[in-house]
């Protein structure tokens, strides 16, 4: 702290007792600074008492419900900000409802169905193998009747002469 | 395409909504109208025999014959009947081939085909059948003579 810092301290009344010794001691050798206390001190006396006063331009009512209608205008920014994303959430909920009556659809047709389905059943006496393939496009169902008497082609389909035509 | 953030439904939500309920009433009325399958059964008769031994049958067709060659052994193939039915779904329809055959045949919910063998009164086989694939279903057995029989059936 310099020198003029001290005197302005020791104005205010800011220093120790010791800081205050010493500088009382500087102001009786030096004139100089005797005289910038001088002035500071006249300064000080000038000051109080003569501040000017600074007053509102408007009334206290006035300036806080300006201070509210701040408040009030950012809490409405602040709701309007939900509505800029509001559109999508409006498109979503006809989109779910959309969603749901293809599902509840879906449901309702049962679906389609893949080569899982494909089964048979054949009765005690005769025996069944099924394969299929993919080349021809053809699903097979190869049945042996073990009594060996089903034939759908008759005796006579097979061997009818031509006269019989 | 910029969507102006209002709180009044715009006509997007309307023709969304719109298109939705179209879309579901065109399923309802799909799923409510019977759709009737068309079936086509043929009879055929596979032998090694030359073919003059049957000669009151014709042969299968070329497209038939040869994918009928690749699966099976037999050289020959020769048609003994066919025929051909519009069935509803639910409703059992039969086909009857020969005086010792026929075919029922019932379409099914989840685009399933049921079908029976009847030979002599008798079921010899029941095939569940999908009609989601474009497969034909074919029906065989041994017959005498080292012969064989093949019930072709073909859906669309």
């Amino acid at each position: 702290m310099n020198t003029e810092m001290k005197l302005q301290a020791l104005l205010d009344g800011e220093l120790d007792a010791r800081e205050t010794r010493e500088i009382e001691a500087l102001l009786t050798q030096d004139t100089k600074s005797a005289a910038l206390m001088q002035e500071l001190k006249w300064t000080k006396g000038a000051m109080v008492g003569n501040e000017a006063e600074v007053k509102l331009p408007e009334s206290r009512e006035f300036f806080w419900s300006k201070i509210q209608r701040g408040i009030e205008a950012g809490e409405k920014q602040a709701a309007a900000a939900p509505a800029g994303r509001a559109w999508w959430l409006k498109l979503l909920y006809p989109a779910t409802g959309l969603a749901a009556m293809v599902a509840v659809m879906f449901v309702v047709s049962g679906g389609r169905t893949t080569d899982d389905a494909d089964s048979e059943s054949v009765p005690e006496d005769v025996n069944a193998v099924s394969f299929r393939s993919e080349s021809e496009k053809m699903s097979v169902v190869y049945v042996a009747d073990e009594n060996g008497n089903f034939s759908p082609v008759s005796e006579e389909v097979k061997n009818a002469p031509e006269a019989d035509k | 395409m910029r969507l102006k953030p209002t709180s009044k439904p715009s006509r997007w939500h309307f023709l969304v909504l719109l298109l939705g309920l179209g879309w579901g009433l065109l399923q309802v009325v799909a799923a409510s109208v019977p759709v009737e399958t068309r079936v086509q059964a043929v009879l055929v008769w596979g032998t090694d025999e030359a073919k003059s031994t049957a000669k009151n049958l014709k042969e299968v067709d070329a497209k038939l014959r040869e994918k009928l060659g690749k699966i099976f052994k037999w050289q020959n193939y020769f048609e003994v009947s066919r025929k051909t039915a519009g069935v509803t779904a639910g409703k059992p329809h039969t086909l009857k081939l020969s005086d010792d055959c026929s075919v029922e045949i019932k379409i099914l919910p989840e685009n399933l085909a049921e079908v029976k063998l009847i030979g002599k009164g008798k079921t010899i086989v029941t095939r569940r059948h999908s009609l989601a694939k474009p497969d034909a279903l074919v029906l065989a057995g041994d017959d005498k003579n080292n012969t064989a029989w093949f019930v072709v059936l073909n859906f669309n």
